[in-house]
């Protein structure tokens, strides 16, 4: 007999909530943050928002890097490796085929990114920051109206 | 007399983002054809975690194929488990008379979302011994 799948469903409880944005006040230790819960979202993540001056510590600089996951999976969403000045992105991916294998973008396949999706639990960590600096990340995502 | 065709029409009121996360568990390194469930909508994500699991690591080796469960058809056949990762899939579109539309510059956008409308099965092969792991499909189902 061959193994086995089970399955579980996770949806979101209630109704969606449209646009959500989440502010995360960032204070490092040792020039990190573990991995840390930043909450469920269902939707895509349509935003990201760096200010690498906010709170009372050193201001966050490009050598900062913003990692953020799939809490279950422990699956890259973001891996931003530049905190930088304050600005605000819009991330996408690159697709895969069927196959998993990553579409080039080409002259000929000139629309290989696509929104990121994300459905649960997300969490943020920093990287290669320095002593104790702070900063501030928002993430915006749209959850669609149910 | 012709012949007749009997069609039976299925669909489900929007759920929205549902997530199925499939816990898996192989035997001599592979998992038969199981139901995970009945899904419409776009395939808008899948999350890959080898180390799931109290078995051993799911390694490259590993394939990973969705099927619509009423034709067998694949949906997805990834053959590397590999590490963990977040992927948004699409497959390559077709003509109406079926055949594969090839990129050229008078082609250039070959790769659409893909949509399931329908129950899904979900099998492993040539993974290792018990390998476990896990695998999570999101579908957007609409509102």
């Amino acid at each position: 007999m061959a193994g086995t799948v089970v399955t579980t469903i996770v949806k979101q409880e209630g109704k969606a909530r449209g646009i959500v944005r989440v502010g995360v006040a960032l204070t490092c230790a040792s020039g990190a943050v573990s991995a840390a819960h930043i909450g469920k979202y269902y939707g895509k993540l349509v935003g990201l928002v760096f200010e690498p001056t906010a709170g009372a510590g050193a201001t966050m600089t490009s050598t900062a890097d913003v990692l953020i996951t799939d809490a279950l999976t422990g699956a890259s969403l973001i891996a931003d490796l530049s905190f930088g000045t304050a600005h605000q992105d819009r991330p996408t991916m690159p697709i895969q085929d069927s196959d998993g294998t990553v579409v080039a973008a080409a002259d000929t396949a000139v629309d290989t990114r696509r929104d990121v999706f994300v459905c649960g639990s997300i969490n943020v960590a920093i990287a290669n920051a320095t002593t104790t600096d702070t900063g501030y990340l928002g993430l915006v995502f749209e959850e669609g109206v149910n | 007399m012709a012949g007749t065709i009997t069609a039976t029409t299925f669909a489900a009121k929007g759920r929205g983002l549902v997530r199925a996360n499939c816990a898996m568990t192989c035997v001599a390194g592979a998992i038969a054809a199981a139901g995970i469930g009945t899904f419409f909508g776009r395939l808008v994500a899948i999350g890959y975690d080898p180390v799931a699991g109290g078995g051993a690591t799911m390694t490259t080796t590993a394939d990973i194929l969705l099927t619509d469960a009423w034709t067998g058809a694949p949906i997805i056949s990834d053959l590397d488990m590999g590490t963990a990762r977040w992927e948004r899939p699409t497959v390559a579109i077709v003509d109406a008379a079926g055949a594969a539309v090839t990129p050229a510059t008078t082609a250039p956008n070959c790769n659409r979302d893909i949509f399931v409308a329908g129950p899904l099965n979900l099998a492993v092969a040539n993974a290792t011994t018990t390998d476990t792991g896990l695998v999570s499909f999101v579908f957007d189902g609409g509102n």
